[in-house]
């Protein structure tokens, strides 16, 4: 049964791959919209089986790679993974065809449609790899076929430049996975992840060789930089899917090598995770208060999710090291409903950025404004989608929020180690640091896009997108409330699948009273207040603005919002303000104020500029060599010879 | 649900309603009593409120949907702030973490937030603005202080605040500091001196009420209550601590001692008031790094006792 | 007996660390006047206690001369001069205080002295490491008096809490010669005050040239 599943799976894809290049241009996009949605249903059914029962599904095949053939394994955790997977899917393919048309100009249908059903099947095939090499060829097709997306507006010379620089960024890191593969192959002779067992002293490297790698691809500081070039240039629902669950990937893997298989027991590694995580989602979150353009803002958000879930990972290894099992489990779960959670809203939030970005045609958000009237149902979802991203009860954020900090706080009532106990007090004071930024980023976001007057006219001029669209928007917003109201239902199933023998109780908020009685509550109230309007009209009266008429250039900015968290983390923006009087009278009657704010990339600006700038004069010292000179190839050649001589005879 | 706790659910309902308007009305005519002015009446604040509530809503042309039901959303909130602290003195009707304090907490501050820059005007988006940045503060001081309290206590549940220790290894400094800590949030959170001039008419100056400018009749009426709520909720629960280990014979006594030390708190906040001047707002750093840090050695102390 | 101690090593370390983020020079002598106050009774406590008459002459001299008089000179060296603020610190205050606070953090927490240094004696370290912190970081002459005068407190605590560590003759000494620092230290503030119209050790530095 599951085969045949798989099989139907496969064939879908091959055909939503077909369709786009066999049909005249941009013909076929609902075609393969329509095949990938009956995919990714098929997805879930199999997400269902492996959860139900793991299976394992071998190929055999007469040419394969290191002489095994792609295996691919299937059980709870892969079964988790690819309903996140499915869920994106739906979402993305139901709001890519109209998004698309809107692009029809610039990019080229075709190898959107093929390179994303490429994208979806090489992460199921991340997730549900058996072995190594799979793995890896997987995890290659998904790199290719993600750049491939990004670069879909190739014609515009900056996503030439940010595709490139993906491009690099997965390079490297499967450059450091397939090491620490090789190097795991190199101790146990095997390249079933089953097999795998590696402790004590020979695991550190491999672990953090495979660590960097994933934290790479994952977008952890400091090799985040991709992260907010890629999403910009890409379109809206490959960022999506990319930010929502490629990303996720490499969580995967932590979570499969580190946390499940045991297939590598480092201590170093948790130490690590944590610390890269902790700064990974304060530079994150700090770099998302500062920018103006709406998917750049969101890329930097992401960065943070990613560090909160990394930390999360490495936490529970600790508890686990540390032999507080239960807990350890409770901050594991936490990281699988993180992985969930930010899948969901943040593809609410790129589809709803990227409705935004087509329809008033502009990405800078000091540029927008009002938007909430003329998109309401936009505006609801990334409402939704915001306060869950803010963790604000009872959405799915909180859920995840409120396992990781209560993991933390009871870690730090159960150990006996005070240095434990203050690293566990700290983390939480630092998980409550980023959440409180990211909050205000939040309402940033949110108030200055959508809400109050429009800040230029293609703003004034923006419509709601169409049906497909907006129900692609909504699927991931409705489906983000369900997922925290049901949280305790959700944390008792995954309870019951990682540790089946005691499926003890994680989620021991009442979330029942507390939902019955916030709607009652709020109920109430509503209904007064509509009462007490029915009965007396509401006068509606211009804002009181001084005295003056009020205009759109009166309202906060975003730039001015974040003036003083910016002027507070200053030292690390390298933030700067800069304010210009100009005319006759300029103390008391200015004609003229210019206001001027400056900021950095730190970590763009002060490490991989001058990194590069290293590289480009040592690929300039060798390129001497290549000057084209018959004679100085020849020297170098002798030179090289002559070098070999003496090494050899000084070995022997 | 024994008898007890039923009692107590009803008489946290019934203190909910009527103690912000007592406290504010207490704070209000303390310190116009300080400042040798008669001030108005102590139940003042109930009939402003009742009164507000019979007013016609006066909405400005701006303001969509976000504005007209953040009142709700953020009063909601503080309901079930007030019935998971207990602040009473009483255990809380609902058993909750410190976690869910904080977040119901930034779910009011998220919907205030989203209400003033729906107004569209300089004086909201610059209120949450400044609210937001105070935040950055505000919520791991508390989250600090109050989970050193937790580890003090030995449970991670607000409720064991009311309940004996249940491990006194503890340095005695863990309470007053957290204390120390959460006042300073306390007054971040509900305008108080140092932070921000609860009487001023000024609008550059305001942090909190700069978000409600714009509010009118009912909705403003529920955003009043809403900020007594917060005083009366964050005072008990200091007052909790401050009693901590003294008077723990019965819910009675705690019930009355609690009472009597808000009464306390709320005169001194009148003092504090009347005493000391604004600070300018980029000296607030300065003030508030203090609370990080009593939350932090409050930390270390608790963390240390094992 | 430990139980106070460890009371009283808290508050120490607590009131160096408020010290720390303070500016105003008024609130920091008062400070270090409750702080000096604990200490000096401290120890004329446990001199009483464990009838040790050199321990309790030490501890009402400290109480006396530290406590009381200290403050009140510096207090009236500050009105004379005219500064009743630091002008800045090299590292802003709320940094600094949370920068402190980690480090003392990570005394307990790690304890790197544990073989020379008992348990008890623990808050005194972070007592002097808050007085460096304060006399490395201000750029007014008297906060650094202060820092000084910390730091010394610092290492009486410690004396106090490790039994027969000190006779009576060196810590006498060191009081008076603490004493005379402080004199000598508020004469030359004035002198420099004086001529300078300033007592700012980042400006007295350009003199040099």
């Amino acid at each position: 049964m599951h085969l045949e599943i798989l099989i139907f799976i496969i064939c879908t894809w091959v055909l939503a791959g077909l369709v786009p290049i066999l049909a005249p241009q941009n013909k076929g996009d609902s075609t393969s919209a329509a095949l990938l949605i009956t995919s990714s249903i098929g997805i879930m059914l199999v997400a269902g089986a492996a959860i139900n029962r793991s299976f394992l599904v071998t190929v055999h095949t007469q040419f394969c790679l290191a002489g095994i053939g792609p295996a691919f394994r299937f059980d709870w955790l892969c079964g988790w993974f690819l309903g996140v997977v499915a869920i994106c899917t739906i979402a993305v393919a139901l709001y890519a065809p109209s998004y698309m048309r809107h692009l029809r100009h610039e990019a080229n249908a075709r190898i959107f449609w093929v390179s994303l059903v490429i994208l979806v099947a090489a992460m199921c095939g991340v997730i549900t790899a058996a072995n190594a090499i799979t793995f890896v060829v997987c995890w290659e097709a998904m790199a290719v076929s993600s750049a491939m997306l990004v670069f879909t507006n190739h014609k515009e010379r900056t996503t030439r430049t940010t595709g490139l620089i993906y491009l690099a960024a997965t390079r490297i890191s499967t450059l450091f996975v397939a090491g620490s593969f090789f190097w795991l192959h190199a101790i146990t002779h095997s390249w079933d992840f089953t097999a795998w067992h590696v402790t004590g002293s020979l695991a550190m490297w491999p672990a953090i060789l495979l660590v960097i790698g994933l934290v790479v691809k994952a977008g952890c500081w400091p090799f985040h930089l991709w992260l907010p070039a890629a999403h910009p240039a890409a379109p809206a629902p490959v960022s999506a899917l990319m930010s929502g669950v490629m990303v996720k990937t490499a969580i995967y893997t932590l979570i499969r090598i580190f946390l499940v298989d045991h297939a590598i027991q480092s201590p170093v590694a948790s130490y690590v995770l944590v610390i890269f995580g902790l700064i990974t989602a304060f530079w994150g979150v700090i770099f998302t208060f500062l920018q103006r353009d709406l998917k750049r803002l969101l890329a930097y958000s992401t960065v943070e999710n990613v560090g909160v879930i990394t930390c999360a990972i490495g936490v529970s290894l600790i508890a686990t090291q540390m032999g507080l099992a239960q807990i350890g489990m409770s901050l594991e779960i936490a990281a699988l409903f993180g992985v969930l959670s930010h899948a969901l809203f943040k593809s609410t939030l790129f589809l709803a950025a990227g409705a935004v970005d087509i329809t008033a045609d502009c990405h800078d958000i000091d540029k927008l404004g009002g938007l909430g009237r003329r998109m309401p149902h936009t505006m609801l979802c990334t409402l939704t989608a915001g306060a869950s991203f803010c963790a604000l009860p009872p959405l799915a954020g909180f859920a995840t929020e409120w396992l990781l900090l209560h993991g933390c706080l009871q870690l730090a009532l159960a150990s006996h180690q005070p240095s434990l106990r203050m690293g566990a007090l700290l983390l939480l004071g630092w998980l409550a640091l980023v959440g409180a930024l990211s909050m205000a980023t939040c309402i940033r976001f949110i108030g200055v896009v959508f809400l109050g007057r429009a800040r230029s006219l293609k703003a004034e001029r923006a419509r709601e997108c169409g049906p497909t669209m907006r129900v692609g928007i909504a699927i991931p917003a409705v489906l983000s409330v369900a997922a925290g109201l049901l949280a305790p239902v959700i944390t008792r199933f995954l309870a019951g699948l990682i540790c089946p023998a005691h499926p003890t109780l994680f989620w021991t908020l009442p979330t029942g009273q507390l939902v019955i009685l916030m709607f009652a509550g709020g109920g109430i109230m509503a209904m007064w207040l509509a009462y007490r309007d029915k009965g007396m009209p509401l006068l509606s009266v211009p804002a009181w603005a001084c005295g003056g008429g009020i205009s759109a250039r009166m309202q906060t900015t975003g730039e001015s919002f974040a003036q003083p968290l910016a002027r507070l983390f200053g030292a690390i923006y390298r933030y700067d303000i800069e304010v210009r009087f100009d005319g006759s009278n300029a103390r008391l009657f200015p004609d003229h104020i210019e206001v001027e704010t400056h900021a950095d990339a730190t970590m763009e600006s002060r490490v991989y500029i001058p990194l590069l700038r290293v590289i480009q004069r040592i690929g300039d010292l060798i390129a001497q060599l290549q000057a084209g000179s018959i004679h100085a190839y020849l020297v170098t050649m002798f030179a090289t010879l002559l070098l070999l001589l003496a090494a050899a005879g000084y070995y022997r | 649900m024994s008898r007890i706790s039923l009692v107590g659910l009803a008489v946290t309902v019934l203190e909910s309603i009527i103690m912000p308007f007592l406290l504010v009305g207490i704070l209000r005519s303390c310190r116009s009593r300080l400042q040798k002015r008669r001030g108005p009446r102590v139940v003042q604040p109930l009939y402003d409120f009742l009164r507000l509530a019979r007013k016609q809503t006066v909405l400005s042309d701006e303001t969509g949907p976000i504005f007209k039901n953040a009142p709700v959303v953020s009063l909601t909130a503080y309901g079930l702030v007030a019935l998971v602290v207990p602040w009473a003195g009483l255990p809380a009707p609902i058993s909750a973490d410190l976690i869910l304090f904080v977040f119901l907490l930034a779910a009011a501050r998220m919907a205030t937030g989203l209400a003033a820059m729906d107004t569209s005007t300089a004086f909201g988006g610059m209120g949450a603005s400044r609210e937001s940045a105070l935040s950055i503060f505000v919520e791991p001081t508390l989250v600090l202080a109050l989970s050193a309290v937790a580890i003090y206590q030995g449970s991670p549940w607000l409720n064991a605040l009311i309940a004996t220790p249940v491990s006194t290894g503890g340095s005695a400094y863990v309470l007053p500091l957290a204390v120390a800590a959460i006042w300073i949030c306390a007054a971040a959170e509900t305008a108080r001196m140092p932070i921000e001039d609860p009487v001023t008419h000024l609008e550059l100056t305001m942090i909190h009420e700069a978000q409600l400018l714009e509010y009118s009749g009912p909705r403003l009426a529920l955003m009043e209550y809403q900020a007594g709520l917060k005083l009366t909720v964050y005072y008990g629960l200091i007052a909790q601590m401050l009693i901590n280990e003294i008077v723990i014979k019965t819910p009675i006594t705690r019930w009355a001692a609690t009472t009597t030390i808000m009464f306390c708190l709320v005169v001194l906040a009148a003092i504090i008031d009347t005493v000391l001047v604004r600070l300018h707002w980029r000296k607030l750093p300065d003030l508030l790094a203090f609370g990080l840090a009593f939350s932090l050695v409050a930390c270390l102390l608790a963390a240390l006792k094992g | 007996m430990t139980s106070l101690d460890s009371l009283l090593g808290n508050l120490l370390l607590i009131t160096s660390l408020w010290m720390v983020g303070v500016t105003a020079i008024s609130t920091k002598l008062t400070l270090y006047s409750v702080q000096t106050i604990a200490v000096g009774a401290l120890a004329t406590l446990v001199g009483i206690a464990h009838n040790e008459p050199a321990l309790t002459i030490a501890g009402v001299g400290v109480l006396l001369l530290k406590g009381i008089a200290a403050p009140l000179y510096l207090s009236h060296l500050t009105q004379v001069v005219g500064c009743r603020k630091d002008l800045g610190t090299f590292i802003s205050s709320p940094l600094l205080l949370l920068l402190a606070s980690a480090a003392v953090g990570g005394l307990f927490l790690f304890h790197p002295f544990q073989q020379s240094v008992p348990p008890a004696a623990l808050p005194s370290i972070g007592v002097i490491l808050a007085g460096m912190i304060l006399m490395v970081s201000r750029r007014l002459a008297v906060s650094q008096i202060i820092g000084f005068l910390v730091l010394e407190n610092g290492m009486f605590f410690f004396t106090v809490t490790i039994p027969h560590s000190l006779p009576l003759l060196v810590e006498l000494g060191v009081l008076l010669d603490i004493m005379a620092g402080t004199m000598i230290a508020g004469v030359l503030v004035f002198q420099i005050s004086d001529s300078f119209e300033h007592i700012d050790i980042l400006r007295l530095g350009n003199h040099k040239r």
